[in-house]
C-alpha cells in the first residue's frame, strides 16, 4: 500500500514536471518601458532605445549581428536572424560590396522585401531631406544599386572597415508603401503618419496601437516566415523606475525594462540576485557597454580653437595649465580608489575600466592593467610635475612651482569638475572624487549642472574637467571622432579635449582602412590604441556599470545575451 | 454681467500675451538645445546635428522664432504661382534665399497660434494639439475627481469642524489639515502604492486602463480602481485647503445676527448650519476655485508620473526637460487660459453666491 502510494506521489510529480517543462504556446509579453513613448517607429529616423526596442521587430536589416561575436550574421535560417542578405563579397580594391538577398522574405501586405527596397531607404538617408541622424554612413558610402530583387551593390567612396557595420544602421522601410505617400519628395518621410502606425512592415510582429503615454503593442504577425509563438508585445509606460520595478515584483509586467534596455538598478541587484536564486524571476547579468569617464580640457580653455586650421594643419591650442602635462593626469589618474568609486557610485555594481571602450567591445584589451589607487606615486609624480605642497598642510592645495610646465609659479592645484545634475551615479562619483583628491591636496569645485548647459560647456571646449558617460559603444571601436584631430571642433566635435596623438590617428586609419577588414588584425590595431590611451590619460578612465535583465518565470525559452534582450523572439511562450 | 465678462477677457489679452513672450524668452535663453538632448553621440556628425537644428528652426534669431509660433511662417515667404518654390519674401526680416543656393527656400506651411496652429512638436513630430488632446481626457478625469472629492469631504469637515470648535473632531480634522496640506504628494503616492498595490494588493501600481494590445481602455466606471489612489492623493492638499477655508469662514457667520436669530426660531442646528451658515460660509471658497485650476495642473504633473497616468501634466514635464519648444508653449497656454477663465469663474461664482455683491 505505502508503495503503490508513493509511485503515484512521484507519478504525480513527474507529471506536474512534464507540465511546467513543457512551455505553453502564446502568450502576451508585457516590458515596463521608463524611457517615454517612442518618438518614432520609423527605422530610418529611430534614435532612442525605446524607438529601437520596437523597430528591430517590425523591420528587417540587412543582416542580423550574432549575439555572441557581435560580428555580422548572414546565410543564417533561425529566429535570431531576421537579416536579408544571404551571403556578401567585397571587391580587391575593397571598394564594392555585392549582397546576395533572400527572395522569400514578405513585407505583411505580401509583397516581397527586395534589393530595391534598400535603396530607396538608402536614397531617403543620402538626400539629406529626412530628419535622419544616421548621416555617418554618407562618409564612405558613394552609392547604392539594386540590380535586381536579390542582388545589392554598394559602392564606397573609399574603403572603410566600418561601411559593413554603418550599412546596417538602418532598418529597411517598404518602398511600394512610402513612396505612394510622399510623392517624389523625401521630405515628406519626416512628419508621415506611417511614423506613428506603421502599417506595413515585416517582423515577428506587426504593429499593434500606440496610446500616449500608456502603452506601445505588438501583434504577431502570423504570415512570418517563420512560426512565431507570443500572441503580442506591449511596452508599458511607466515614468517612474521604482514603481515599474513593483509592478515587476507584483506580477503586473513581465519584465523590467525594454528589449532595448536592462533598467534594473544597481541599488536593487543583490535583492533580485537573492530573489532569482530562490526562484522567483529569471535575472541575466552583463557588463554594460556604457563608460563613465572625466573628460581632462588638454588645450588653453581660455581661447578653444578647432585641431585643425584651415589647411588641415594641427593648429596651436595652447596647453591646459594643469592638464595640458600628462603627468599630472598620470597623478589623478591614481590618486583615487576606483573601488570607493564604485562602490559610492554604483552599488559596487560595476568594474574599473583601463582604456576607452568597455569589455562588451570587440576591440577591448582586457589585459592592460587599470590605474592603481597609489597616492604616494601620485604626489610623487606631481611634485615631479612641478606641484608641491609648499606649507606642509595637506589641507591646503599643492602650488605649483617654476618647474610646472603650463602653470604661473604659485597657482594653487585647484579646478573644476562639472557633470549633469540628476544622475546619482555621476553625483555621487564627483563626491568621491573630490573627497580624495582633496586628501592630496587638489581642491576640486564639484559642481553639477543641468544637461543643456553642460553640453553647451562641453561641446564649447570650455571647462577643465568634466563627467559624463557613453552608452551603446558595443557596435564598433573606431573612436577616431573621439580621439583624432578630425573630431576636435569647438562647437560640435567629440573630441572635445583636443587630444592629439600621431600615433593613434595613424592607428585608427590604418585600422579603419586595412585589406580584408580582418578582425583580428584589427583588433591588435585598436589595442596598441587602447595602450596608448591608458597610458597618456585624456579621460580618466573610471567604469562600467554591471547591468541586469529580469524576466518573469511566465516567460519561458528565454536565451538572453549582453545587449540583446530577447535574441529568440519568436520562439517565447508566455504562461498566463 | 455680461459686459464684465467681456472687459475681464479683454484685459486678459496683453497679460496672455505678457505671458508668451516672457515664457518664449526663457526657453530660448535657456542652453543647450533639444538636438543636443537627442543627438548627442559621436557617431552622429556636427553637420548631422547643424541640418537637424536648421529642419526645426531653432538656430533662428529671437524674433523670428518668436514670430513664427505666434503668427505663422507662410507670410515671411510665399509662393504665388504654387510651384514649390517661394518668389517672394518679406525681406525685413528672412531673405529669399536663406543658404545661398540659388534656390530660394520653400514657404513656410506654418500658421501660428493666432490662426489655431500650435505648430509641431520636435521631438514627437506630432501637432502639438493632437498631443495634447490625447492626453487631456486623463488629466481631466482625475483633476475633476480630485476637485470634487475635496469638495465633498473638505466641505462638509470644515463646517463640522466649526460647529464642534474646540472639541475632539475639531481638533483631530485641523491637524490631519495640516498634515495633508504638508506631506509632498509625490511620498504620499508612494506611500499609497506600497500600501494598497504592493502590500495588500487591492489596487493596481499605477496606470490608468488595463494594457492590452489593441490600446483599448474601458469607459470609467470599469476602471474606476485605478483612479482611486491618484484621486486620493491630488485631493488630499484641497480636502485640507477646503476645510480650512470654509471652518474660518463657517466661525464668523455662526456669531452673525441672522444665525442666532435662526436659532431663536428654533430651528433644528442642521438646518442652521447646513442652510443658513454654510450658504455664506461658501463664498471664500469660490475664490479658490482658480487657483485650485492652476494648483491641478501643478499636481498632476507630479501624480501623474509617480502612478504613470497618461495626463498633459506628464507631457509637460517631459517637453520641458527635452526643450521641445511648441509642446511647451502649448501646454503654457492652456494652462495660462486655464488660470485666467478659473480666476474669472471665482468672481461671477462669487456673484451667484452672494446677491449682495454686483459687478459692474
Amino acid at each position: 500500500m505505502y508503495k503503490l502510494g508513493r509511485d503515484l506521489l512521484l507519478l504525480a510529480l513527474m507529471s506536474l514536471l512534464a507540465v511546467g517543462a513543457s512551455a505553453q504556446e502564446g502568450g502576451i509579453l508585457i516590458g515596463t518601458n521608463f524611457g517615454g513613448d517612442p518618438t518614432t517607429i520609423n527605422p530610418l529616423l529611430t534614435n532612442n532605445t525605446v524607438d529601437l526596442s520596437l523597430t528591430e521587430f517590425l523591420f528587417p536589416n540587412i543582416y542580423n549581428i550574432d549575439p555572441v561575436t557581435r560580428a555580422p550574421m548572414m546565410g543564417g535560417r533561425n529566429d535570431q536572424d531576421n537579416g536579408l542578405a544571404l551571403d556578401w563579397s567585397l571587391s580587391d580594391d575593397g571598394l564594392v560590396y555585392t549582397f546576395t538577398l533572400r527572395d522569400d522574405v514578405m513585407w505583411n501586405d505580401g509583397t516581397p522585401v527586395t534589393a530595391h527596397d534598400y535603396k530607396f531607404t538608402f536614397d531617403a538617408l543620402a538626400s539629406g531631406e529626412t530628419s535622419s541622424p544616421r548621416g555617418s554612413v554618407l562618409q564612405s558610402v558613394e552609392s547604392v544599386e539594386a540590380v535586381d530583387d536579390t542582388t545589392l551593390v554598394v559602392n564606397l567612396k573609399l574603403a572603410s572597415c566600418r561601411a559593413l557595420d554603418e550599412l546596417n544602421d538602418f532598418g529597411i522601410l517598404p518602398k511600394h508603401h512610402i513612396e505612394s505617400l510622399i510623392d517624389g519628395d523625401f521630405a515628406q518621410i519626416n512628419d508621415l503618419e506611417y511614423n506613428k502606425n506603421p502599417s506595413v512592415t515585416s517582423g515577428v510582429f506587426n504593429f499593434g496601437a500606440l496610446v500616449a503615454d500608456e502603452q506601445t503593442s505588438m501583434i504577431r504577425n502570423d504570415n512570418h516566415w517563420m512560426p512565431v509563438s507570443p500572441e503580442g508585445y506591449i511596452l508599458r509606460n511607466v515614468p517612474d523606475q521604482l514603481v515599474g520595478i513593483e509592478q515587476f515584483l507584483a506580477g503586473e509586467v513581465n519584465s523590467v525594462g525594454t528589449a532595448g534596455s536592462a533598467s534594473v538598478p544597481a541599488v536593487r541587484m543583490q535583492e533580485f540576485r537573492d530573489k532569482a536564486e530562490a526562484g522567483e524571476f529569471q535575472i541575466y547579468e552583463y557588463v554594460d557597454d556604457g563608460l563613465t569617464f572625466v573628460g581632462f580640457n588638454l588645450a588653453d580653455r581660455s581661447n578653444p580653437i578647432d585641431g585643425l586650421d584651415e589647411d588641415g594643419n594641427p593648429a596651436d591650442q595652447g596647453h591646459h595649465h594643469f592638464f595640458g602635462d600628462m603627468r599630472v593626469r598620470q597623478a589623478l589618474a591614481q590618486a583615487v580608489n576606483y573601488a570607493d568609486i564604485i562602490e559610492g557610485a554604483a552599488e559596487g555594481e560595476g568594474i574599473q575600466v583601463n582604456s576607452f571602450g568597455t569589455p562588451a567591445l570587440w576591440g577591448y584589451d582586457a589585459s592592460i592593467e587599470p590605474w592603481e589607487y597609489n597616492p604616494d606615486t601620485a604626489l610623487a609624480l606631481l611634485a615631479e610635475a612641478g606641484f608641491v605642497d609648499h606649507d606642509d598642510d595637506s589641507s591646503t592645495p599643492l602650488v605649483a612651482t617654476e618647474d610646472a610646465l603650463y602653470a604661473e609659479p604659485g597657482t594653487e592645484f585647484a579646478f573644476e569638475l562639472l557633470t549633469n545634475s540628476g544622475n546619482l551615479v555621476r553625483e555621487a562619483a564627483g563626491t568621491v572624487i573630490q573627497d580624495q583628491l582633496g586628501q592630496i591636496g587638489i581642491a576640486v569645485d564639484f559642481q553639477t549642472i543641468e544637461f543643456g548647459p553642460l553640453v553647451t560647456f562641453l561641446l564649447g571646449q570650455d571647462f577643465d574637467a568634466i563627467m559624463i558617460g557613453f552608452t551603446n559603444l558595443a557596435q564598433d571601436t573606431d573612436a577616431r571622432n573621439v580621439f583624432t584631430p578630425v573630431g576636435d571642433t569647438v562647437g560640435g566635435g567629440f573630441n572635445f579635449v583636443s587630444y592629439r596623438n600621431d600615433r593613434v590617428t595613424e592607428l585608427y586609419d590604418q585600422a579603419l582602412s586595412l585589406p580584408g577588414c580582418d578582425l583580428g588584425e584589427r583588433q591588435a590595431l585598436y589595442h596598441e590604441i587602447s595602450q596608448i590611451l591608458h597610458d597618456e590619460v585624456p579621460w580618466w578612465w573610471l567604469f562600467a556599470p554591471f547591468s541586469m535583465y529580469a524576466e518573469s518565470n511566465a516567460v519561458q525559452n528565454w536565451m538572453p545575451y549582453a545587449e540583446t534582450r530577447y535574441a529568440n523572439m519568436a520562439n517565447l511562450a508566455i504562461n498566463p | 454681467m455680461l459686459k464684465y465678462i467681456i472687459r475681464r477677457l479683454i484685459q486678459a489679452i496683453p497679460t496672455f500675451f505678457g505671458i508668451t513672450l516672457f515664457t518664449y524668452l526663457l526657453l530660448w535663453l535657456a542652453p543647450g538645445s533639444v538636438v543636443e538632448r537627442l543627438y548627442l553621440a559621436p557617431n552622429i556628425k556636427a553637420e548631422t546635428r547643424e541640418r537637424l537644428a536648421k529642419q526645426l528652426g531653432i538656430n533662428d534669431p529671437f524674433h523670428i522664432q518668436y514670430l513664427r509660433w505666434l503668427a505663422g511662417d507662410d507670410w515671411l515667404r510665399w509662393d504665388t504661382d504654387g510651384d514649390g518654390i517661394s518668389d517672394a519674401a518679406f525681406t525685413p526680416l528672412v531673405p529669399l534665399d536663406e543658404d545661398d543656393d540659388g534656390i530660394p527656400e520653400p514657404p513656410g506651411d506654418n500658421y501660428g497660434i493666432l490662426r489655431g496652429d500650435f505648430g509641431r512638436s520636435f521631438v514627437k513630430k506630432q501637432p502639438v494639439m493632437d498631443i495634447f488632446l490625447a492626453n487631456l481626457p486623463a488629466t481631466l478625469e482625475l483633476g475633476i475627481a480630485a476637485v470634487v472629492t475635496a469638495l465633498a469631504i473638505g466641505i462638509p469637515v470644515g463646517v463640522l469642524s466649526a460647529v464642534t470648535r474646540g472639541r475632539a473632531f475639531d481638533n483631530i480634522s485641523r491637524v490631519l489639515a495640516v498634515i495633508f496640506d504638508a506631506i509632498p504628494n509625490f511620498w504620499l503616492g508612494y506611500i499609497l502604492l506600497a500600501i494598497f498595490g504592493v502590500w495588500l494588493k487591492i489596487a493596481p501600481i499605477g496606470g490608468r486602463c488595463v494594457v492590452n494590445l489593441y490600446g483599448t481602455c474601458p469607459p470609467l466606471f470599469e476602471r474606476l480602481i485605478y483612479l482611486v489612489l491618484p484621486t486620493v492623493v491630488l485631493a488630499a492638499g484641497f480636502v485640507a485647503l477646503f476645510s480650512r477655508y470654509v471652518r474660518t469662514s463657517t466661525l464668523e457667520v455662526l456669531s452673525e445676527d441672522y444665525i442666532r436669530t435662526a436659532r431663536a426660531k428654533g430651528l433644528a442646528p442642521q438646518v442652521v448650519n447646513f442652510r443658513h451658515a454654510m450658504r455664506n460660509a461658501m463664498i471664500p471658497v469660490a475664490t479658490l476655485l482658480g487657483p485650485i485650476i492652476t494648483n491641478v495642473w501643478a499636481g498632476a504633473i507630479v501624480i501623474e508620473t509617480v502612478f504613470a497616468w497618461p495626463g498633459v501634466g506628464r507631457i509637460a514635464y517631459n517637453a520641458a526637460v527635452q526643450q521641445d519648444y511648441p509642446v511647451v508653449m502649448g501646454i503654457v497656454i492652456f494652462a495660462s487660459l486655464g488660470t485666467i477663465l478659473g480666476f474669472l469663474l471665482s468672481d461671477i461664482l462669487y456673484v451667484l453666491i452672494d446677491p449682495r455683491i454686483r459687478i459692474d
